[in-house]
């Protein structure tokens, strides 16, 4: 996917100040999005594990990609996937990026949800910093391409004199 | 020039949705309506009246029943604790602490305003480091304006050094609050002690809680001491200009790595 001389952003989420909270707008190559596309099985839903999330457009409405694997947050992906509808940090204190299962993000305007956390002023960058990490962490995890070869030889011992 | 349209409190652009009052002090009954609630906090020092039957009735407590013994022995105040309103709009204030006042007030007694908003992102300006001092130094010149005894319990709430203001509502700024979802009474001297002059308690009530107020001698110095709070947090409001930059999320591709791991086994 990568190519020269385009932009390389793979994921790109655009955070501001709304009134009732933090917007985001989310835009993402195609195969970001085919990813979750694939591991749903084609079934949507509604944010799930909490109510903190909400369309910008009043009629509008949040559809999400379902989670089909059970890719949850531990020490060794340390962020969340899953837990939609919550605010941008869970329980165990993991960045949650789970508003990339939305669908639709991989459109040319990507999608656009607020979320009504308490951010306090100021501390937005640091948010932006946090979100980059953890989406970084899950693009190379799962979809930065690796090529690897295995090769295993036989040599021959010299034979005696 | 435009006119704004939003509505005034107090000739201020209102930003404050609704606003909660807790009343601490000491009652003969409670008021109509009203429940009296346990807190620890509030202390007198405990009075009783050994009378005969008719000395009570001439004394001040005429308020309270008392059968007909020989003496009696009633303690002073009767009923101690707190009294906490209902949301209400701040033009509904007056009257219902006029209602509520205690009558009986004492230096351990204080006065808690709840505010909730119609944006989240006017609490969210609230949350800053700049807002307590700030609310210290408005608090402050209504007691100036209001020539208070210079013994009154709210001068020592003003001072930050105060053991009564450390313990109680620290001059401290606790972002860490607003993440906690229950009281939590063993919180002083954590980063999320609820013991501050400002207190954001999102988790629980969605609103931000001041809590340096003593309470006054009479329900209408109460009064204007809560629009105090609410015209000095408007005002607050209302000084923000400048917006806050829009910022940027990225996770970068990059080009195909290529490994390869070679190994050797022997040849039988």
């Amino acid at each position: 996917m990568f190519e020269a001389g385009t932009s390389n952003d793979a994921i790109d989420i655009r955070i501001c100040r709304h009134r009732d909270g933090i917007k985001l707008n989310i835009r993402t190559w195609p195969d970001v999005e085919a990813f979750f596309q694939h591991w749903s099985g084609g079934l949507q839903e509604r944010p799930a594990h909490g109510r903190l999330w909400r369309p910008v457009a009043a009629d509008g409405l949040l559809n999400m990609w379902s989670m089909g694997v059970a890719i949850t947050p531990s020490a060794l992906r340390p962020y969340s996937l899953i837990h939609s509808g919550l605010g941008f940090t869970v329980d165990t204190g993991y960045p949650n990026i789970s508003f990339l299962r939305l669908v639709g993000v991989s459109e040319p305007n990507g999608r656009d949800v607020v979320v009504e956390a308490l951010v306090g002023r100021g501390e937005i960058p640091a948010l932006a910093q946090r979100l980059s990490e953890a989406s970084q962490m899950f693009y190379n995890e799962y979809l930065q391409q690796v090529n690897m070869r295995a090769v295993v030889s036989v040599m021959a011992l010299p034979t005696a004199a | 020039m435009v006119r704004s349209k939003r509505p005034k409190l107090n000739g201020l652009t209102n930003r404050i949705k609704q606003v909660g009052v807790e009343l601490e002090g000491g009652w003969d009954t409670p008021p109509d309506g009203e429940h009296i609630e346990r807190d620890g906090s509030v202390k007198f020092v405990q009075k009783t009246l050994s009378a005969t039957f008719d000395q009570i009735v001439a004394s001040q407590l005429t308020e309270r029943p008392v059968d007909r013994p020989v003496t009696a022995t009633i303690p002073v105040p009767p009923l101690k604790g707190e009294i906490v309103s209902r949301p209400m709009q701040p033009s509904k204030l007056a009257g219902w602490v006029a209602h509520a006042y205690p009558k009986y007030v004492n230096e351990t007694c204080g006065l808690h305003v709840h505010m909730s908003f119609h944006y989240r992102a006017n609490y969210a300006r609230l949350m800053v480091p700049e807002f307590t001092p700030w609310m210290v130094q408005k608090i402050r010149e209504f007691a100036e304006a209001e020539k208070l005894p210079k013994d009154h319990m709210m001068w020592n709430r003003l001072n930050p050094n105060h053991p009564w203001t450390k313990q109680q509502c620290a001059h401290l700024f606790l972002p860490e609050q607003a993440k906690m979802t229950r009281k939590d009474y063993d919180s002083r001297g954590k980063p999320y002690s609820r013991y501050t002059f400002v207190n954001y308690c999102d988790g629980q009530h969605r609103t931000v809680e001041v809590r340096g107020l003593a309470m006054f001698d009479t329900a209408e110095v109460a009064v204007r001491a809560i629009m105090a709070v609410l015209n000095a947090t408007n005002m607050f409001l209302s000084k923000i200009r400048q917006r806050e930059r829009p910022e940027r999320a990225v996770a970068k591709a990059r080009p195909e790595t290529h490994q390869e791991f070679r190994t050797f086994i022997r040849a039988a």
